[in-house]
Order: structure tokens, then C-alpha cells, then sequence
């Protein structure tokens, strides 16, 4: 019997051959994005889950009380911790701290080899148990002037062939001519982890060079711990929560710890108001969801195609029953198609896949190859074929096998009202579906380009940043400037201590008059010249700019409007400030400038005059003139730092690095979006087929009788329009919750329009229209006396 | 072999309730060969598919080889029927998807015939309907004739008690018509019991007793042999 329901699926499958492509290539496309996002979202979930020790490595975030009863989580530790966790909290098996450095340079013949790695306690191998290849890291304890490589940064430094030299106890050198011993040689770390180094020095290395690192309000480095056995997290957060209240001998203190274990870092980064508040988690959400939604689109499809085709099938149906077939029979025979249908489309979205993921590597940055097509994925994917044929073919199976024979057998019982009313209602949501994912679409586009064109307050394009190397600030900077400023396609330049777009230094220290010391605000602090203004295209809102003649003017400063709120000063200009070791006035106020992501309000903002502070250069060069501008810089470097390498980052880069997540999101809702459209469209035509075929006749006669074409066309197409406004009724306020929700991650963001819902709207309904028109015109336009002829 | 007793069905819509079969009875014996005859619309169909256990009915009895089969569901109905029911039609429903063969062979699959007991059965009764040479062929490459010939060869397939035939040669010329009649009055002859719709006087002469209708009722019944 199963072989007869094999050989009438196939034989109809053939028959019907468009009705039938169109259902695969409905399911085929479906299940394509869902494999894809699937993909992505294991990829993803993937990420520091190589940790044997599981939950019990954890990272120390540290929240600090600000004004307002706000909480700042900042992923840095003072040192002294270290060792207060070591000796006082039982719960905390290892301890191990890790500096956050630039690339560095080791000289190599001919030049030099740049790495990234970090200065750590060793402890960082004990509790990752990265395992070694050669030697190991218990000398890291012992001697400070060692290091551990990478089996990557081994083949770079000693060449591919350094497995079969001795390379422990080689020294190599850094272009600060600093040498370490070679001890070990560990493996490569896993490419799913957010922690990242090819080489660690004892972190004893770096306190010998900073000293000031061993005070406790220096909050400066990553830290990691593993819990002892049997601890949880949450026991140990209680623990340690005071751990810098208790122990932090200098001063009294509010510093907050917490755990988060290691496993969660990549997925859950943001944080509000001293827990955890999301982050890439949501993206893995809101895909997965996607994926689910686009299935359902395609199972929807399949439903209203297999029952649009039920008029077709009814007369089989009924002989099946006249000869005895009981419903069950009928169920599995249909059943059997619908897992047909959709194993087929699932053949042909493997082709897809295999073609499409080249892309989506590029697209999302990751690197999914066809190794995931292990026996687990593939048994998993049977399942999977088989409930989502279930699934797809249950409505139709139970609503064929319920026809009755004597209705069937003379062509009626196919017109049923509950039927229609269902069919219509999964038209519905089907459009709801889809404009939910357009509307997203819409607004994640907009809310991007609103990112990528907004005015920060400065012009970050044609600004350039490279490391002033051996250049002095308060030494040969100023022959360097002279002679830079002479060169072609240089504009301005001026000397920063950090990255513009990423100020991390912030205190709480800066005192004025009326400050009321109960209130604790927090300040990001710019060292920088006069230059800084001039170069960055930031303007001046009142007072005036730092002055190279007026050597006072290294003791004033420059801040912000947000800056005057929070100081509740009406007029700033000549007021006292002071902090760490300047006590001088404020000259003058800038408009609030965006130095953090959009993502956060702007905060208080001072700018010093402060040269010896400064390690970076931030350089104006003339649009086309970028890569004159770049020789220029690149040939004064080398003048000013022979040896070293030159290193430059457009500013412009870095700000758009620095919304990568929403840049990838919205590219793939772009596309996904397309993809539900294109799904939705197949329902809708295979949907106004099924009708324009059932009112044939009636079409027929009044064209008989006289009706135009438009009159029909206006007749048929009502019916569908009303459907599809229904939809958008429904689906607008669905979507303005969702598209809400996520624009609260931004303090920044577009204000939610009603002309983007219009706009949704109107293109959903104007692809429906062409649809449903297309359709009808086929069907106005057939010759009346053959439908009248065949009934 | 069928008695059937005060039978009534109603087919309604929202507005208003139709009359199909009103107070109807009559009873067939085993081996009788019976035309129902009426204008359009007068409940003949109806009763047919009542007799055939396609339908329900409203109201009355309905015996069925010594069995009330009046309340039967459907697991219940579909089993008798598989077992003891042919059906020909006018318009001959055989499955287009499937040939000649597979068609013939689908009643036997329903009651579970083991594969190789189906192909020499097939094979008899396509070799008795002379149509054995079309076995391989799919229905729409037939002619009308040969088309309801394998309509019969299917209906008689698992040797059936009782033969439903629904006008069965509505479709057909009268040379292909007559040939349907002379099989199903072989059939007859060979023990089945049949019940035939028809509009044709000529075909009503091949039963043995005609019985009449309008308006859902029996009007007369009249025996030919």
C-alpha cells in the first residue's frame, strides 16, 4: 500500500509539475534560511564553551555606584585583588590577571613580526588548561624576563620548520629592545573563544615596568577565576560581592564584584544597572525567531497550495473511499506527500546552502564550512524533514480524508466555509508575518544609516590615527608637527592620549565650587594641545580655545555642555576646576560630541591641556589626498622612529567597527525579509489560483452577461486587498512593539514614523496587487464557454 | 438481502431544508437485478450512495444480509463496504494517476489481498472484460467504453455481493452502453446482486423489476420476469 502512495506522489508530482516546483521551491527556500540562521546561531553559541571547568571559570566585572543611583560595569580590576582573592575567599580556587596591550613588534631579519598577546599570571593556563606543545608555563612563575608563544607565532618567528629546532631557551626581542626567554610553546587557542593571545609575559613583567599598577584604584586589568569544586556562581558572587569594600586599605570605597561565568562573556556584554542586559544574545534571538517565522511561512504555503489543490484531488479521495479506504489510509497517503515535498525542498536548499554559504561567510564574518554535516546534523535533519512534513501536511491530510465521497465523486464538497475561513485566516498571518519582518527591515535599515550619517559632533572622516612611537610630547613633537604640517595633504594634527571614538578614561575626581560631594559623577578625560579643536572639526560653543603662548593654559580646561549640566553651571566660562594634579579654570564649552558609541548617552567630557599624558597622534588629511597624506605620514615615522613599525587607523573605519553587530543584522534581516516576501508571494498566487479557479464559472458567465475585465478584476481582487489591509492592521502594532523594544538599546535612535508603516505597507500591498492582478487578467481573459462547457 | 424502511434524508443549507429521499422503502433479494428509474432530482442518487454506505441517512432502518447497519460509523461502514460493495459510475472515477492494472488492483489492496493472489486476480478479471491488453495504459488514453469496462472490472474485482451502478452508461455510445449492460446482467447471472440507476428505458428492460420514484418517494414497481 505505502508503495501505491509512493507511486501516486510521484506520478503527481510529475503531472503537476508547477504546482508541485512551486511547493518545493516554497519549502526549499524556507528551510534554506532556517539551515543558514541555524548555522549562524550554533556558530555563535559556540564561543568559550571549550572551557573543560564549564561554569566554574569566571570573569570579575566590577560595578561602581555613579549619580543618580545608576551603576557603571566596567570589565577591570585593581591588582591587589588578585591576591586579597588568593588568600581571604576560599571559594576562588586560581586567580589570574591580564593586561589589555597593543599589537606588539619583535624584531625579526629585516624587520619585524607584530602580535598581539598580553602580560598575565600564569594562572591563566591553569585554568583555561591551554594545553603546550613544548615546555610549559611553570617558569612563567619564576623568571619575568620569559614567554610562552603560540604554535602560529613559533612558525612566524622561527619559521614553519621550528618543530624541528630547539626554540626553548631562545630569547626574542621587542623593537623596545626588551628580551624574553622562550619557555613554552602552546597550542593555538580555539578560534571559538573571546580570549585571544599568541603570546603571554609574566604579568610580574609589567608591574616591574608600572608600578602604580599595584594601587588599588587603578582599575586596569581583565581577571579570571576558577571557583573551587562544587561552588556555584551565585555562592560565590555573594562571597566576593565586597571584596574591595572589605579589603581596600587606602579609602573607603563602593566598588561592587560580580562573576560572569566565562561561558557567557561573548553572548551576554551589556550591562545596566549592575546585571547583565543582553547583547549578541539578542541577535541570536531575534534570527532564531526569524528562522521559525520563515518555516512557518513556508508550512503555511504548503497547507494553502495542498488544499488550493483539494478540488483536483477530491475525486480520488472519494473513489479511494468508495473502494474502502478508511481516513487513516487517506491521512498517511497525504502525510507521505507533504514529507516528499519537503524532503525534496530540503535537497534542494542543501544546494542552495552549499552555494550561498561563500556569501554568508563574507557577509557575517565567520568562517562555516561543510563540516557540520556530521551524522548527528544530518539524523537531526531526518527528524527535522519529517515533523516539518508532518507539521506542513496535517491540515491538508485531515481536511482531504474528511470529504465526503458522495460529494466528492460529483465535484462538490470542496466549497466549505470553515475551510475557506482557515485558508484565509493563514493568509492572513502569513501577512502579518511578512510585513512584521518588512516593517523590521525598514526600521533596522534606517536606524543603521542613521548611525552611519549621524553628525557626532566632529568629522570623523579623513581623520587618521597612528602611535606617536618614540616621538617626545614634550620633546621633538614640536619639529615633527612643524615638519608634518609642511608636507602635502596634511591638514592639522594633534597629540591625543587615547582613541576618540573609545575615551576609557573617565574619574570621579574633578572638584569645582558648589560641587556637592555626596553626588559622584563620572568624567572621560582627553589630554590633548590646542590643536585638538582645529583638527577634529569640534566647535566651540563659548570661551575660548587652550593658547601654546599662555603657559597658564595647561592648568585650565575645556568641557562639554553635558559636562555644565551636571556641574549646574549657568555660566562656566572662568569657573574653578580641579583635578589629579591641576587645579585652573574652565575657558571655554563645546557642543556635546558622541566620543562613546551610540549606544550611550553622552557623558561628561574634559579636555587638558595636558602633553606629557599623550601617546597617539590624531592627523586631519585632505579628502583625495588620503594616500599622499598616508606616505607623508608613513616617510616622517620612520624619520622620527627608525625601526619601528607605522601603524594607522581611519577613524571612520573604527566607527563603523564599532557597530559591526548592527551592520551584520542588518544585512541578514535585509535579506531574510526578501526571502519571507518571496515565500508570502508564492501563498498569495498559489492562493488567488485556487480562488480565480472556483469562481471560473462564475467569472464565465458574467462575462457572458457583460462585465469588463476591470469590473472582474475589481470583483476578484477586493476580496484579497481587504485580507491583506487586515493583515497590516494587525501586524503594524506587533511590529512597532518589537522595533521599540530594540531601538531602547540605542540612547541615540530614529523616532518611529508612522510614514515607515505606510511605506511597509504600501509595498506589500502593491507586490500583492501585481500578484492577485497578474492572476485574475489570466483568468478575465480566458474564453467563457470553455469554463461554462467543462461544469 | 437490503431491506430498507421508512427512509429519509434531508439535505439542508441556511435557508432551506431539501427533501431527498421521504419515507422510502423496499426490500432486494440475493441475486435480483433492480432499475431505479425517475426524473432528475428525485432522490435516486441519493439512495444509491445510502445502499452503498457512502452516506447517512436521517431517519428509517437499514438492513444490510440480516444486519442493521443503520447506525454503523465510519471504520464499521468502510469495512463493509470494501468487502461486499462494486460501485460503476456515470462518469466512471477511476484514478487518474494509476493505469488500468492499478486500478483493478486498488479494491484488493484495501482488504489486505497479499501481492501475488492481486496480480492473478487482476490479471482474471481484465482477461474476462477484455481489456487485459490496455492493462499498462492510464485512464485518459482510453476510449469511454474501455474506460467504464475497467470501472466494471475494478467493481467486481473482489468478487462483491452487490454491484451500485450509477447510471453506467450515461457517458457511453449505445454499442459500448450495451456492452456494460450484457456484462453487468453476466454478473447478475453468475449470483451478484444489482442495483442500477438509469434514465434509459432500454437499459431498465436488462433488470428484473423497476421501481420508480418522485419526490423522494416510491411511485410504482413493476417486475419483468
Amino acid at each position: 500500500m505505502i508503495r501505491n502512495y509512493f507511486k501516486i506522489a510521484f506520478r503527481l508530482f510529475k503531472k503537476e509539475k508547477r504546482t508541485t516546483l512551486t511547493n518545493i521551491m516554497g519549502m526549499a527556500l524556507g528551510i534554506t534560511c532556517s539551515i543558514l540562521i541555524y548555522l549562524w546561531v550554533q556558530d555563535e553559541l559556540q564561543y568559550n564553551d571549550f572551557v573543560k571547568n564549564g561554569d566554574s571559570v569566571c570573569y570579575v566585572m566590577t560595578n561602581h555606584p555613579i549619580t543618580g543611583g545608576d551603576i557603571k560595569t566596567w570589565a577591570t580590576t585593581p591588582q591587589p585583588l588578585k591576591a586579597v582573592l588568593e588568600e581571604k575567599y576560599p571559594v576562588v580556587d586560581k586567580v589570574a590577571l591580564l593586561s589589555w596591550e597593543p599589537p606588539t613588534n619583535f624584531k625579526i631579519e629585516n624587520g619585524f613580526l607584530q602580535q598581539n598577546g598580553n602580560y598575565a599570571s600564569p594562572e591563566i593556563f591553569d585554568i583555561f588548561q591551554f594545553p603546550f606543545v613544548r615546555g610549559g608555563h611553570e617558569e612563567l612563575y619564576n623568571k619575568t624576563k620569559t614567554i610562552v608563544v603560540s604554535e602560529r607565532f613559533a612558525s612566524y618567528y622561527f619559521g614553519e620548520n621550528w618543530n624541528a629546532k630547539n626554540i626553548i631557551g631562545e630569547f626574542i626581542t621587542t623593537d623596545n629592545e626588551d628580551s624574553y626567554e622562550v619557555v613554552g610553546v602552546f597550542k593555538n587557542l580555539p578560534v571559538h573563544s573571546t580570549l585571544q593571545f599568541d603570546f603571554i609575559i609574566p604579568f610580574a613583567e609589567k608591574l616591574n615596568k608600572n608600578p602604580w599598577l599595584n594601587h588599588w584604584g587603578n582599575f586596569q586589568n581583565q581577571m579570571y577565576v576558577q571557583l573551587v569544586d562544587g561552588i556555584s556562581v551565585e555562592e560565590a558572587n555573594n562571597r566576593i560581592k565586597n571584596a574591595i569594600i572589605d579589603n581596600r586599605p587606602d579609602e573607603a570605597t563602593t566598588e561592587e564584584l560580580f562573576l560572569q561565568p566565562f561561558s557567557e562573556t561573548y553572548l551576554y556584554s551589556n550591562f545596566e544597572g549592575g546585571k547583565v542586559a543582553g547583547g549578541r544574545i539578542e541577535y541570536v534571538r531575534i534570527l532564531s525567531v526569524a528562522a521559525i517565522l520563515i518555516l512557518l511561512l513556508a508550512s503555511i504555503n504548503f497547507m494553502n497550495l495542498s488544499t488550493a489543490r483539494a478540488a483536483k484531488r477530491s475525486k480520488e479521495t472519494g473513489v479511494r473511499k468508495t473502494l474502502g479506504a478508511l481516513k487513516a489510509n487517506l491521512r498517511v497517503q497525504f502525510l507521505i506527500e507533504s514529507v516528499l515535498i519537503t524532503g525534496f525542498g530540503f535537497i534542494m536548499a542543501m544546494g542552495i546552502v552549499s552555494v550561498l554559504l561563500p556569501e554568508f561567510n563574507a557577509l557575517t564574518g565567520k568562517d562555516i564550512g561543510l563540516a557540520f554535516f556530521t551524522p548527528k546534523f544530518i539524523m537531526m535533519l531526518v527528524a527535522f524533514i519529517v515533523l516539518l512534513g508532518l507539521a506542513s501536511g496535517i491540515y491538508p491530510a485531515f481536511y482531504l480524508s474528511a470529504l465526503k465521497p458522495t460529494r466528492s465523486l460529483t465535484g462538490g464538497g470542496v466549497h466549505n466555509k470553515n475551510e475557506a475561513f482557515f485558508r484565509k485566516a493563514l493568509m492572513v498571518f502569513q501577512f502579518i508575518i511578512t510585513m512584521v519582518m518588512i516593517i523590521g527591515a525598514t526600521s533596522v535599515y534606517k536606524q543603521v544609516s542613521y548611525i552611519q550619517n549621524k553628525n557626532i559632533g566632529f568629522d570623523r572622516e579623513n581623520l587618521v590615527e597612528v602611535s606617536m612611537g618614540d616621538i617626545n610630547p614634550t620633546g621633538n613633537y614640536q619639529a615633527y608637527r612643524k615638519e608634518l604640517l609642511e608636507k602635502p595633504g596634511i591638514l592639522g594634527v594633534t597629540p591625543i592620549n587615547q582613541n576618540i571614538l573609545d575615551i576609557g578614561n573617565s574619574t570621579s575626581d574633578p572638584e569645582w565650587d558648589e560641587k556637592d560631594f555626596n553626588e559622584i559623577t563620572s568624567f572621560t578625560i582627553m589630554c590633548t594641545d590646542p590643536d585638538f579643536l582645529s583638527t577634529t572639526g569640534i566647535r566651540l560653543k563659548e570661551g575660548r580655545n587652550f593658547n601654546r603662548a599662555m603657559a597658564i593654559d595647561t592648568a585650565n580646561f575645556i568641557i562639554n555642555t553635558a559636562a555644565q549640566k551636571v556641574m549646574q553651571m549657568k555660566d562656566p566660562i572662568g569657573k574653578r576646576l580641579g583635578f589629579w594634579d591641576r587645579e585652573g579654570k574652565i575657558i571655554g564649552v563645546i557642543e556635546n560630541v558622541h566620543i562613546n558609541s551610540l549606544h550611550v548617552p553622552i557623558e561628561p567630557f574634559i579636555i587638558r591641556y595636558d602633553l606629557p599624558m599623550t601617546s597617539k597622534l590624531l592627523v586631519r588629511v585632505e579628502a583625495n589626498k588620503t594616500t599622499q597624506a598616508i606616505a607623508s605620514l608613513k616617510a616622517l615615522h620612520d624619520k622620527f622612529n627608525p625601526g619601528k613599525t607605522f601603524n594607522y587607523n581611519f577613524i571612520s573605519d573604527m566607527y563603523k567597527g564599532q557597530y559591526k553587530s548592527e551592520l551584520l543584522i542588518k544585512d541578514m534581516v535585509f535579506y531574510f525579509t526578501i526571502i519571507a516576501i518571496l515565500i508570502s508571494c508564492l501563498g498569495l498566487l498559489s492562493l488567488v489560483t485556487y480562488t480565480t479557479n472556483q469562481r471560473a464559472k462564475e467569472i464565465s458567465i458574467r462575462k457572458v452577461l457583460g462585465a469588463s475585465i476591470t469590473t472582474i478584476l475589481r470583483l476578484l481582487s477586493k476580496e484579497f486587498l481587504v485580507l491583506i489591509i487586515l493583515s497590516m492592521v494587525i501586524a503594524v502594532p506587533i511590529a512597532y512593539y518589537f522595533i521599540w523594544g530594540w531601538l531602547q538599546n540605542f540612547a541615540y535612535r530614529i523616532t518611529l514614523s508612522w510614514v515607515l508603516f505606510v511605506i511597509s505597507g504600501a509595498v506589500t500591498i502593491a507586490i500583492a496587487i501585481f500578484i492577485i492582478g497578474m492572476q485574475v487578467l489570466k483568468a478575465a481573459n480566458a474564453n467563457p464557454i470553455k469554463s461554462l462547457k467543462t461544469e | 438481502m437490503i431491506k430498507v424502511t421508512d427512509l429519509e434524508k434531508y439535505y439542508s443549507t441556511e435557508e432551506i431544508k431539501t427533501i431527498a429521499l421521504n419515507q422510502f422503502s423496499f426490500e432486494v433479494n440475493k441475486g435480483e437485478f433492480i432499475a431505479v428509474m425517475g426524473p432528475s432530482g428525485c432522490g435516486k442518487s441519493t439512495l444509491l450512495n445510502i445502499i452503498g454506505l457512502l452516506d447517512d441517512l436521517d431517519g428509517g432502518s437499514f438492513i444490510f444480509n440480516g444486519e442493521d447497519v443503520t447506525h454503523y460509523n465510519e471504520r464499521k461502514r468502510a469495512n463493509l463496504r470494501k468487502h461486499n460493495i462494486g460501485f460503476v459510475f456515470q462518469s466512471f472515477n477511476l484514478i487518474d494517476q494509476l493505469t488500468v492494472f492499478e486500478n483493478v488492483e486498488l479494491p484488493l489492496i484495501y482488504i489486505g489481498m497479499k501481492k501475488a493472489d492481486r496480480k492473478k486476480r487482476v490479471h482474471e478479471v481484465l482477461e474476462k472484460m477484455q481489456i487485459m491488453h490496455r492493462r499498462n495504459h492510464f485512464p485518459q488514453q482510453l476510449s469511454g467504453g474501455q474506460q467504464q469496462r475497467v470501472a466494471v472490472a475494478r467493481a467486481v474485482v473482489n468478487n462483491p455481493k452487490l454491484i451500485l451502478a450509477d447510471e453506467p452508461t450515461g457517458n457511453l455510445d449505445s454499442s459500448n452502453g450495451d456492452e456494460v449492460m450484457e456484462l453487468l446482467t453476466e454478473l447478475n447471472d453468475q449470483g451478484a446482486t444489482i442495483i442500477m440507476v438509469t434514465h434509459s428505458e432500454h437499459d431498465a428492460k436488462y433488470s428484473h423489476r423497476i421501481v420508480r420514484m418522485l419526490d423522494g418517494q416510491k411511485v410504482t414497481e413493476v417486475s419483468l420476469v
